[in-house]
């Protein structure tokens, strides 16, 4: 029961999935180096989580084919296609002590005791649990139960390993510590990773590309800050962090008007000149100022209505006559603060806005 | 506090009082009469006789009988119940109710009508030789009945919802994502099977094997109907000496041993979960 092949790269190739009449996956290309720690992110029902089961092999591919170094593996058993896996809930044998948990891939690969030994004990040690082998895995804390799946995926050295939201049970403080640790073994041990999350930060801070899922389709796709500084489209300028859109009364490439107001943009592809669109501009690129002087090109006269004190930063609620707008404001020594009603100038540069398609009447 | 405790004492009352006159009390009162006759020559003469009467050929023979029968329905049970069980947490809504219905609707008819339609079902001239014999299979009907062949038959068929309840309920406990996690690290499905599945449903094995057995080993109507002469179980003995032989005190050192034995299994039992398994409110 060999894998069959010891490649580090995949790629999907119009890869789709469907029930009955309904498309839950379609159209998916993309191509992952070896190497490469890659995220798939998107809300539940966008279908991330069918394609990692379609790329392990628990689901099958409706359309199109999954290449595994250039060899298709749309038809082969998950058994057999060698990845390692580390799943929601960890999927731990609570009849087994951690370190049988993490033989078992290499038991059933054959393997011989004496390596076995020699192997299990150096993945415990890379996820520092060795004092834990003998430990059944109920008597182990979250997190190191997520070590030990860790563990037990890298044992037998894959060339890629999949993680279906390997964090979503664990508290804040501990996703990231956990975060940081993933990405440090992945990094060393130079695998490449393909990672489920609905957890845009976690996205972000882990992968060197992600992309964006909806209604079964990749709607975006790149490194974490091209997509979050370049979207294309509201929906993903919205689901990646915060993100003001202005609605504006006319456009074209790089200009737009709201009123007698006049906006200067950096120029994208995604809106045809002419019609409606948004502005799209993320809160903490926003400067606050009294003083028309220390503005940016783009400025809007704003009544703060809303104060939130966040500590490393403050978040003012704007009113630009209706429209609400919303400015990040790190907490620096000789900031001007603002208080509720005060008149100030909110602006911008051309660079960090962005007209992007009106989606508004189409999604709620 | 000690109100609600109060009130919940008043609601067992009655049960317990029903218990104790139709099943604890009659208990006692056997116990009483038998052992009054059998230590009225003192207890040495006593011990001696329940010693005899527990070491006499026809004892042990009865013992070992109902032994052996008791085992090779419990592994019978068994091996009809865990595919079953397994089909049952794998369907559909409408597949899961059939099934479920018809292992559970004989389980409230009486045994007595059970055990006398496969009577009719087994005997010489009944359904099952007749359908062998025009297909062909076989010349003369099978004896399938008043031997141990018709014993666990009829056994297996009464106890075998005990243990398709309890298997299901161990299973439904069973993480599914587990075999698809084991699928994933390279085990075949029968390999994710034996190393996965088979060991962490082997509380309800234990379990529902458990039962089963508790249950055979007192087992009275089914044996006594579809066994023959040849096959005298413990509690067919027992019958036979209380009613017949008009023997009391032998009934009721055989019935001691019958008990003690039923006890100790039971105790086992309880500590793999005991009733609650059949439910599936325990782990």
């Amino acid at each position: 029961m060999k894998p069959i092949s010891a490649s580090g790269e995949i790629e999907l190739i119009g890869v789709g999935k469907r029930y009955g009449a309904n498309h839950v996956v379609s159209e998916v290309n993309v191509k992952i180096k070896q190497g490469e720690f890659f995220s798939l992110l998107g809300p539940s029902g966008s279908g991330k989580t069918t394609t990692l089961m379609m790329i392990a092999g628990f689901s099958s591919a409706d359309e199109g084919d999954i290449l595994l170094g250039g060899v298709n593996i749309s038809d082969v058993q998950p058994s057999d296609r060698g990845f390692g896996m580390v799943f929601q809930n960890y999927a731990l044998f609570p009849h087994m002590s951690v370190a049988e948990n993490v033989a078992f891939p290499l038991k059933v690969r054959g393997m011989a005791a004496a390596e076995r030994r020699e192997k299990v004990s150096w993945a415990l040690e890379t996820v520092r649990l060795t004092a834990f082998a003998t430990r059944a895995p109920r008597q182990l804390s979250g997190g190191q139960q997520q070590r030990v799946a860790l563990a037990r995926a890298i044992v037998y050295q894959p060339k890629i390993i999949l993680m279906d939201e390997p964090l979503g049970a664990l508290d804040k403080n501990l996703r990231f510590q956990m975060q940081t640790e993933i990405k440090e073994i992945q990094r060393r041990l130079g695998i490449t990773v393909i990672y489920v999350t609905h957890d845009q930060e976690e996205a972000m801070n882990m992968s060197d590309r992600l992309a964006i899922m909806r209604d079964g389709k990749i709607v975006q796709m790149g490194p974490p800050a091209d997509v979050y500084q370049h979207p294309t489209s509201p929906f993903v300028a919205r689901f990646l962090g915060e993100a003001n859109l202005l609605l504006m009364e006319s456009a074209s490439k790089n200009m737009a008007n709201r009123g007698d107001t006049v906006f200067i943009c950096s120029e994208t592809s995604v809106h045809p000149a002419g019609s409606k669109a948004l502005l799209f501009v993320r809160p903490e690129k926003l400067r606050l100022s009294v003083d028309r002087e220390t503005c940016f090109a783009n400025q809007v006269r704003a009544k703060i209505a809303e104060v939130s004190y966040l500590g490393s930063f403050i978040r003012y609620g704007l009113d630009v006559d209706g429209e609400p707008l919303t400015a990040d404001i790190m907490n620096l020594t000789g900031m001007p603060a603002f208080a509720l009603g005060d008149i100030v100038w909110a602006s911008w540069t051309e660079g960090d806005c962005r007209l992007l398609p009106d989606d508004r009447e189409t999604s709620s | 506090m000690t109100t609600e405790r109060n009130s919940v004492a008043w609601m067992v009352a009655p049960m317990l009082l029903l218990l104790g006159l139709v099943f604890v009390g009659p208990l006692l009162w056997f116990f009483t009469m038998s052992f009054g006759e059998l230590f009225r020559n003192g207890l040495p003469q006593g011990l001696d006789y329940a010693a005899k009467a527990l070491s006499s050929r026809s004892a042990i023979q009865a013992f070992a009988t109902t032994l052996r029968i008791s085992f090779v329905v419990t592994l019978l049970c068994l091996i009809f119940s865990y595919p079953l069980a397994y089909f049952l947490t794998r369907a559909g809504k409408l597949a899961f109710n059939l099934v479920l219905l018809c292992v559970v609707v004989p389980y409230f008819t009486s045994v007595i009508v059970r055990t006398y339609a496969w009577m009719a079902l087994l005997g010489g001239k009944g359904l099952v030789n007749d359908a062998l014999i025009t297909l062909g299979l076989t010349k003369a009907p099978l004896e399938m009945l008043y031997n141990e062949k018709g014993i666990l038959i009829g056994m297996t068929y009464v106890l075998v919802p005990y243990t398709v309840l309890t298997l299901y309920a161990a299973m439904t406990t069973i993480d599914a994502r587990l075999m698809q996690a084991a699928r994933g690290m390279g085990a075949s499905n029968l390999r994710a099977f034996w190393t996965v599945y088979f060991p962490l449903s082997m509380p309800g094995v234990v379990s529902g094997g458990l039962i089963v057995f508790i249950l055979s080993l007192g087992y009275f109507i089914t044996p006594a109907l579809m066994g023959g002469p040849k096959n005298v179980l413990i509690a067919t003995k027992i019958q036979h000496e209380v009613e017949i032989m008009l023997n009391w005190p032998l009934a009721a050192v055989l019935s001691l041993a019958l008990l003690a034995v039923t006890l100790i299994l039971f105790t086992i039992y309880i500590r793999f979960g005991g009733l609650k398994s059949l439910y599936g409110s325990g782990q």
